[in-house]
């Protein structure tokens, strides 16, 4: 029952919304409209209650959110019962609420040229004839509309405008409720175009130096685009599977309608999710009529103001749309746009392989290094051990080696000794001999010259004083001397000397 | 997504992991192996965050989140 008045209360609020031109939480509150399906209330006071209606409010819509609450319909469904009975009467303003409730479902789009202007601040009424013919509608459009409208209203100007018929009920007059004005013809629509292009860029709005650079690994991510069609398929196909939280928008792309779409989306992104990495807009190509809302001023503004970075991806068959030249950057496919985003992504994948791999090179090849002077080390290191030993090896060899030596000489001395003594032997031996033969000789000779054999052959000897007197001066005259013969001595005088 | 971690800054410390490795005239060893380790790590928390997860695509419900901030 609830859920069926809360549908029935959100019906009733978008006609409303429509037919005074607003947005539906102008009319009420999205949280009052379930308060109200919660609640029920069944009475003003009730009404009174519910947070968002106040007094002005409830003067405005209490009685028929009432009657809706309460089951009882007051225009929805009624039509039938009305015109099958035909017996209710109408107040004027009733009925008057009652056509204008009908009247919305004649929306249209009308052709024709601008017959005058009258601004009046905060809206303004112009109206539209037939070129040829007798044909003219008053035209209504708040200001704001008419500026995202885009169009500068001059007489004589051809205009499609886009709206439904009201009749306003102080003066009872019908007047065509203006949602969007559009310019006819390419040739009108390039005029302005190239008149906007060169207005925006003199304000800068197209400057590289004021574009920010797209973040690297957008992981949250607004997407504005049309429900319908390709590129919303393009776009989710290519972006790869990061895991991105993608936040759809949805939006009309086609003709200058869907402008009203576009900037709503691109607000409330801002507005809703200003921490989103990045806003994509996408939209395939098309002509300048059907990307009409693209380059439209209001529209094109927004995408420059946005804090939210933004990339466009739409297509264009003659000129670059104005919204993609004041994007922070453009691609022309909505493709391309996924592709632009996954980019880092795939590359982050190739460049951490790589990283990984050269990381590890490097470093196997510091250890095979360490590994090499290890290896040199130890080599080193067995090597000098080796020479240690070699020495001690050699030094062993050298003490072997001179002790053999040494024995030999032992040896050699010992035979030498034992031939010494030998030799000496023999020469002492000889030596004897040869002493005693001389000996011998001696003894003969001694013999021979014996002066004692001398005396026995009639030789004597005369000595003085012990001395043998070998000279006359040996002896004077009176000395006493002992003469030796032979047989035994003599003592005489000497009396006389003859030298 | 089990661990958020930054792309970009596990990048950049991999590639200043490997510049490290490529200006050392001659790689301590007990440091390179930390520097390994270091980028192990990045390595693996970066693949676990590039693995292939599924999107989350969420239509946002203008009409209800249009009244934030009204």
């Amino acid at each position: 029952m609830g859920k069926d008045i809360l549908q029935k209360l959100k019906d009733w609020r978008a006609k409303e919304a429509r037919r005074e031109n607003v947005e539906l939480f102008r009319v009420i509150s999205n949280q009052a409209v379930e308060e109200i399906a919660r609640v029920l209330p069944q009475n003003k006071k009730e009404l009174l209650e519910i947070k968002g209606i106040k007094e002005k409010k409830y003067a405005k819509y209490g009685e028929e959110i009432l009657a809706i609450v309460r089951g009882e319909v007051k225009f929805q469904g009624s039509t039938l019962k009305i015109e099958r009975s035909n017996l209710k009467i109408f107040e004027v303003g009733e009925y008057l609420d009652y056509l204008n409730e009908k009247l919305l479902n004649f929306e249209a789009r009308v052709k024709g040229e601008v017959s005058s202007v009258d601004a009046r601040g905060n809206y303004i009424f112009f109206g539209v004839k037939d070129k040829t013919g007798e044909g003219m509608i008053n035209c209504f459009i708040w200001a704001q509309d008419y500026e995202i409208s885009g169009v500068q209203l001059e007489e004589g100007m051809e205009v499609v405008v886009w709206g439904y018929p009201n009749v306003y009920k102080p003066s009872g007059r019908l007047s065509f409720q203006t949602k969007l004005i559009e310019l006819v013809g390419e040739g009108l629509l390039k005029k302005a175009y190239e008149e906007l292009k060169r207005k925006l860029e003199g304000e800068g709005a197209f400057a590289p130096e004021r574009k920010r650079a797209l973040p690297k690994f957008a992981h949250k991510i607004g997407l504005i685009t049309s429900h319908q069609g390709a590129a919303i398929g393009d776009f989710v196909s290519n972006v790869g599977n990061y895991g991105y939280k993608i936040k759809f928008f949805d939006s009309r792309v086609e003709g200058k309608q869907a402008v009203f779409d576009l900037v709503k989306g691109l607000k409330w992104f801002n507005k809703n999710i200003p921490n989103l990495d990045l806003l994509v807009i996408v939209r395939g190509g098309g002509s300048l009529e059907s990307l009409a809302a693209f380059n439209t001023e209001v529209f094109v503004r927004e995408i420059a103001g946005s804090k939210i970075p933004v990339l466009a991806g739409i297509g264009h068959e003659q000129d670059i749309t104005l919204a993609a030249l004041a994007a922070d950057k453009m691609v022309s496919t909505p493709t391309a746009a996924a592709l632009e985003i996954r980019k880092s992504w795939d590359e982050a994948v190739f460049e951490i392989e790589r990283d990984g791999k050269n990381i590890l090179n490097i470093f196997e090849g510091a250890l095979a290094v360490q590994k090499n002077e290890i290896r040199e080390i130890e080599y080193t290191l067995s090597r000098k051990l080796g020479e240690i030993f070699e020495r001690f090896r050699r030094a062993k060899e050298n003490l072997e080696k001179y002790l053999a030596k040494m024995q030999f000489i032992v040896d050699q001395d010992k035979k030498y000794l034992s031939n010494s003594v030998n030799m000496l032997l023999t020469s002492y031996r000889r030596l004897n001999n040869n002493f005693t033969s001389l000996l011998k000789s001696l003894a003969e000779r001694i013999i021979l010259h014996n002066p004692e054999r001398q005396l026995r052959l009639g030789y004597s000897l005369v000595s003085f004083g012990g001395k043998i007197v070998r000279s006359v001066k040996d002896v004077k005259i009176g000395d006493n001397v002992d003469i030796k013969i032979s047989d035994g001595g003599l003592k005489s005088k000497i009396f006389k000397v003859e030298p | 997504m089990t661990k958020e971690i930054n792309l970009t800054q596990s990048l950049k410390k991999l590639e200043e992991i490997v510049e490290w490795f490529e200006s050392q005239q001659e790689v301590d060893v007990e440091k390179g192996l930390e520097k390994v380790k270091e980028g192990a790590e990045l390595i693996k928390a970066s693949k676990a965050r590039l693995k292939k997860v599924e999107n989350e695509f969420e239509e946002v419900k203008k009409e209800l989140e249009e009244e934030v901030g009204e």
